[in-house]
């Protein structure tokens, strides 16, 4: 049934052009084959001794391709890559089981950046931004409502965990792009922008979608879910150069300060068509997949929100 | 007896893993100096007339060829380590290859952590690896690139090492049935990506 695309794939292989392999290969050859043998004593079980050589060998040749290669991200189910910035107030008013009906209501206030003042309309962008956000990560059933001039109530039902919505809600949502050079870091990290100046930031993205390459088998999970990133002119240009020029250093996308993703550049992307993907079963969570890409898609927030109470009505 | 003369010794490894000096004479497989040679001819013969093959599977399961020449050399001190285990010594090329596959696959699943790929990048400045260029020239090897390390391992040794089904299966060391069902879901897709490519081309 495949017979055709078995064919062309022989045929592609079989084309000529593949590199012989190269001079310092042939040495090295010599060089493996004059290196003492971890051995046995003589008299003594092979078989029990063998496995333990190589395994002494894989160990080395482990740490070496560790120190060299990439440590990616360890994706958190359902990490926040920004936890709600205040303390809740009665944070822990969630219903029992047998309770289902009602919501958590949770009030945050706009806080002012420098010297820039909230002004009329400030909070329904923000709202907007809200909604957006949360429809993208398909939450839904929340309600956001202006009850201020700088404050704004979150309706959550109590069927949905509160966690995942403050997560959404209390993050501003500000995207940078940071060469980390031989640095490694992991997701949640905080990234000092004196140590790691941004090499541009969200702003400069176009579009953020996520993609399910292909759904898996009967389990049903999406086999490898990536981000795909297209950047504006200026950044596609200057993330290509860079990439060209930085190839096996990490680089990370960070969310409010913190690494969301930090992955080794593997080739130059030119274009600024970027994919980003993990290779952890089913690739990344659903929720930072989303929360990424509802940042990346929607903007960061005006202005900060931050959490100053939490109440639940039956 | 261990630290009993310490003088021109080499290295050995315990069942406790300890590890000690053992007095030159009493080395096993290097008692004489010709049998250390004889060993050393055997290895060279048997792994040099398939260093180039070894490498393009490395280049093509890995698509570097930097990376293909460390995972080759990876995989040579591996069998020289254990070339003693080897009895049958016309059985090299399948053994060898089993060692240098996992190899490979261990890489290959290592750097699939999370990584940026382009999307739509010129072939022509994939930075001028050879294997890069070779499997980007032709829209179906290009697929290679989305495939899973399990599933990209059989397509290689599928349709470019031509071996049969058992042959990836003794490599391996999987059931046939999975070689079987990592081969359709790679097929399926490539295919997939093929029709993609063709629809986004049109």
């Amino acid at each position: 049934m495949s017979t055709e695309l078995e064919t062309r794939l022989a045929t592609a292989f079989r084309r000529a052009g593949l590199p012989a392999a190269p001079a310092s290969l042939v040495e090295a050859l010599e060089t493996v084959a004059s290196a003492p043998v971890v051995s046995s004593r003589p008299g003594r079980g092979r078989s029990v001794w063998a496995p333990l050589a190589v395994a002494a060998v894989l160990v080395v040749a482990a740490a070496v391709v560790i120190g060299g290669g990439q440590r990616g991200v360890a994706p958190l189910p359902s990490a926040s890559p920004s936890p709600p910035p205040a303390p809740s107030v009665e944070g822990s008013a969630v219903p029992s089981d047998g309770d289902i009906s009602g919501h958590l209501v949770v009030g945050y206030r706009a806080q002012p950046v420098g010297d820039l003042q909230l002004m009329s309309g400030d909070m329904n962008v923000i709202a907007t931004i809200l909604e957006k956000r949360l429809a993208l990560a398909g939450i839904d059933g929340v309600t956001v409502r202006v009850v201020g001039d700088d404050r704004l109530d979150v309706e959550i039902p109590a069927l949905r965990d509160p966690e995942i919505v403050r997560a959404t809600v209390g993050q501003t949502g500000h995207v940078d792009f940071v060469p980390l050079g031989t640095t490694s870091k992991e997701a949640g990290d905080t990234i000092d922008p004196a140590e790691f100046p941004a090499l541009f930031s969200g702003d400069q993205v176009d579009t953020a979608a996520v993609v399910e390459t292909q759904p898996g088998g009967p389990g049903g999970t999406p086999e490898g879910r990536s981000i795909t990133i297209n950047l504006k002119a200026p950044a596609a240009e200057l993330f290509g150069q860079y990439t060209a020029d930085h190839i096996g250093q990490y680089f990370a996308i960070a969310v409010d300060g913190k690494v969301v993703l930090a992955p080794v550049i593997n080739s130059e992307i030119p274009g600024g068509n970027i994919q980003v993907e993990a290779g952890t079963p089913g690739g990344f969570g659903v929720e930072e997949a989303t929360n990424l890409v509802a940042v990346l898609q929607f903007g960061p927030l005006p202005y900060p929100l931050q959490e100053i109470s939490a109440e639940f009505v039956p | 007896v261990p630290g009993e003369n310490l003088s021109g010794s080499s290295l050995v490894w315990t069942a406790d893993m300890r590890l000690f000096a053992l007095p030159m004479d009493r080395h096993p497989a290097e008692a004489t100096p010709s049998a250390a040679d004889t060993r050393r001819a055997a290895f060279v013969a048997a792994a040099r007339p398939g260093l180039d093959r070894a490498y393009r599977l490395a280049g093509l399961l890995l698509g570097d060829g930097h990376e293909a020449e460390d995972a080759v050399q990876d995989a040579l001190v591996v069998a020289w380590q254990s070339f003693d285990r080897l009895r049958e010594a016309d059985r090299f090329g399948a053994w060898f290859d089993r060692i240098l596959v996992n190899g490979c696959r261990d890489r290959l699943r290592r750097r699939k952590v999370v990584r940026f790929i382009p999307i739509d990048g010129e072939p022509e400045r994939a930075g001028g690896d050879p294997f890069a260029s070779f499997i980007e020239r032709d829209a179906v090897l290009a697929g290679l690139e989305r495939l899973t390390a399990d599933e990209r391992i059989v397509v290689v040794l599928r349709f470019w090492a031509d071996l049969p089904l058992e042959g990836i299966a003794e490599r391996l060391g999987w059931p046939l049935g999975t070689v079987k069902s990592r081969l359709h879901r790679a097929l399926g897709r490539l295919r997939e990506t093929l029709a993609n490519a063709q629809e986004a081309g049109q």
